[in-house]
């Protein structure tokens, strides 16, 4: 008896002491976005799952939000400000929401992993993954032909407008600048109470019209925004806001809620806005591509997902869990939830993704777009041109400044911000 | 010196350099004034050769009439009609002769030399407003007679010819070890990007400025600025008005922008102070 009790203690001891060796150890990452209201809960929902799925990662969640939008900016300003605070003091998270100009500083300074560094792993991203990515989101994320980033939340800009006052004054969705700002001077002399259209009056605004005549804000890292289609982008905004008392064409920093409001009867925004128009909306509303200029272009939006790990075994689950953010299935579930675009082929070609773009016509407008996609600058200045160009845009639409001296003044200060800011 | 320059030529010199500076136009004494609507505080007005102007786009804003800038005729609109008299810059802000606003609006208005107070009152007689004021002494001409007391509360401002005064501000440079500070402009406004102060005795103070990296290392974040006032005061920057963008620099990068404080109107900038995590706050003396 002593004997089988010395052998079963033996074995339980065995047992006990081998444990450890045999269970996985926890890894504990976190992901920083600066999402909210239904974007954030989708990020919740999917990470809860994936934790579910790989019970051997823990990921925090952290929702980066400003808690005042005039003394800190908004919450991709709050996100990036708390990136480089972080970085500098080596308290940065294992992977961050970034866009294209902030991903070009990180590359420069080594702050971000490249995902061919998993080539050699059982994770690394095959041929076939690679290519079900939408070449222009795809391009987007590599630099020198690496591919530094995910595609994750991205948008395009489209034409929101109320079919209501369209209907009424007899106006047909315009498919042309010209024709938008024929149809915004008629509505806004049919009906004293309305606006033609209404729009935030920074840089985007330039850059719709600047893209599809063939410009371009910047080439071989120099100003061109202040060239003739820059200036006639900016005249044609400057006229809209002349005419009509002021009433053809109202730039505000409250467009959307205006538009929203029933106030005017377009707005430009990005597909993003599109689940909100349509549940929020107490008129007909409608969403249409872009108007062309001499040619057809969209500007892109959104974000990409990196991963800012310096510890192997967290750069491993980092790249887990945004492979897993971004696959087929969960790409799908944030695009169907959100308004965003399907980052990839196989998301769009997806029986689920089919059928719910059937619900309403105007979720097929954003990736009908996307052929005629581009992507703003992404030189590291390019955050604070925007800001001039704005500027510019702001002082123009006021009539404190004629539009060509305000572009020439921004263009004057981007030059030395091109060459300065290194 | 004495060896280069003899007695006459100095002497030469400097009777050239004093006449240049005698003749030089414009450059006065200006008085600042109080500006009421109805009964709030709305901004502060100047007197310049003997008129009262005040802050355009403060008090049409407080009025609740539209003001435009038209870049053709270079008028300003006020409410829809021509404002004739001539406008003045100080300080980036635009002053009309007080009396112009009433012209194209018909409010009342009137200057109070006592009080040094220009008041708007949509009580459309002077009655009203001395009652307003307890019966003081009501002025009923725009133009102040040279010879007042304008010594007090007074400012040094320059006033080249076309109307537009303006006081040069000299740039301050400062730095550390890491960065190299320069402060080329400190501007007063009243509005930024449409935004208007929060509150109506604050303005906004811009600062332009520029920072380079004068250290050998990459410089990830290059700190935080605030502004502190004549009274102490420390005041964050409004990071949605302002356009300096932090960046990544790279040795030798400099970065530049501006920045926007909100301040309370009596607020005069000191200094500007940049804190970083790695070394002791920089400043610079902006006065």
């Amino acid at each position: 008896m002593k004997k089988v009790f010395a052998f079963f203690f033996c074995l339980c001891l065995l047992v006990i002491t081998a444990m450890p060796i045999f269970a996985k150890e926890k890894v504990t990452i976190e992901l920083w976005h600066a999402m909210r209201g239904e974007k954030k809960e989708v990020v919740d929902k999917l990470t809860a799952n994936f934790m579910k799925e790989n019970p051997d990662i823990i990921v925090n969640t952290k929702a980066i939000s400003t808690p005042d939008l005039r003394l800190y900016g908004n919450n991709y300003s709050c996100l990036y400000r708390q990136l480089i605070q972080g970085l500098a003091e080596g308290k940065q998270p294992d992977i961050s929401q970034v866009y294209e100009n902030w991903t070009t500083q990180f590359v420069e300074i080594n702050a971000i992993t490249p995902f061919s560094h998993f080539d050699n792993t059982p994770y690394a991203m095959t041929e076939a993954d690679k290519k079900d990515f939408i070449p222009l989101f795809k391009n987007a994320c590599s630099y020198n032909g690496v591919m530094w980033t995910i595609p994750f939340n991205k948008s395009v800009f489209v034409l929101y407008y109320n079919k209501d006052i369209l209907d009424k004054y007899g106006v047909k969705v315009p498919k042309t600048w010209k024709e938008l700002k024929e149809a915004s001077i008629k509505i806004a002399q049919s009906d004293s109470s309305k606006y033609g259209i209404i729009y935030t009056p920074v840089v985007d605004a330039i850059g719709h019209l600047i893209y599809s005549n063939n410009g371009s804000f910047i080439k071989d890292n120099k100003p061109t925004f202040n060239d003739n289609i820059g200036v006639e982008a900016l005249k044609y905004w400057t006229e809209l806001a002349n005419a009509v008392d002021g009433k053809a064409g109202k730039p505000t920093f409250n467009s959307y809620k205006e538009f929203l409001d029933g106030n005017a009867a377009f707005t430009i925004e990005t597909s993003a806005r599109i689940e909100d128009v349509k549940n929020k909306c107490k008129f007909h509303s409608g969403v249409a591509t872009l108007p062309s200029g001499t040619s057809k272009a969209v500007q892109c939006a959104g974000t990409n997902l990196a991963i800012f790990s310096k510890d192997e075994t967290k750069k491993l689950a980092s790249w887990k869990l945004i492979k897993y953010l971004t696959n087929t299935e969960n790409n799908a579930e944030l695009a169907m939830k959100t308004g965003y675009l399907p980052v990839r082929y196989s998301t769009y070609n997806s029986p689920i993704y089919k059928k719910y773009v059937e619900k309403f016509p105007g979720y097929k407008v954003g990736m009908e777009e996307l052929k005629y996609g581009v992507t703003q600058p992404r030189t590291s200045a390019w955050e604070s041109i925007r800001g001039l160009i704005s500027d510019a845009l702001f002082d123009a639409v006021s009539n404190v400044e004629e539009p060509e001296e305000a572009l020439n003044r921004a263009a004057d200060i981007s030059k030395d911000l091109l060459t300065g800011v290194k | 010196m004495a060896k280069i320059m003899n007695k006459t030529t100095f002497l030469t010199l400097s009777l050239l350099i004093s006449i240049f500076l005698f003749c030089t136009p414009g450059y006065t004494q200006i008085k600042t004034v109080n500006v009421i609507v109805g009964n709030n505080s709305v901004g502060t007005g100047i007197i310049n050769k003997g008129t009262v102007y005040v802050p355009v786009k403060s008090v049409t804003n407080a009025l609740g009439k539209s003001c435009k800038w038209n870049p053709r005729q270079k008028r300003i609109i006020i409410n829809g009609k021509n404002v004739v008299g001539k406008a003045i810059r100080y300080r980036s802000t635009i002053y009309i002769p007080y009396y112009e606003i009433a012209n194209c609006t018909g409010i009342a208005s009137i200057y109070d030399g006592k009080s040094q107070s220009v008041i708007y009152s949509y009580e459309a007689n002077s009655s009203n407003i001395a009652s307003f004021m307890g019966n003081t002494k009501l002025i009923k001409t725009a133009s102040i007679p040279k010879s007042s007391n304008i010594k007090s509360n007074t400012v040094a401002i320059k006033a080249p010819a076309g109307g537009f005064i303006e006081e040069p501000f000299i740039p301050v440079v400062g730095e550390n070890d890491v960065f190299k500070v320069a402060v080329t402009n400190v501007e007063n406004k009243d509005q930024v990007k449409a935004q208007s102060v929060s509150n109506p005795s604050n303005k906004f103070v811009i600062v332009h400025l520029s920072q380079q990296n004068v250290s050998d290392e990459v410089q990830i974040y290059t700190g935080k600025f605030a502004l502190m006032d004549n009274k102490q005061r420390i005041y964050e920057y409004s990071e949605g008005l302002s356009n300096f963008w932090l960046v990544v620099l790279r040795p030798g990068g400099s970065n530049f922008g501006y920045i926007v404080f909100e301040v309370p109107q009596e607020s005069e900038p000191a200094k500007l102070i940049l804190s970083t995590t790695s070394r002791p706050p920089l400043a610079l003396n902006l006065k």
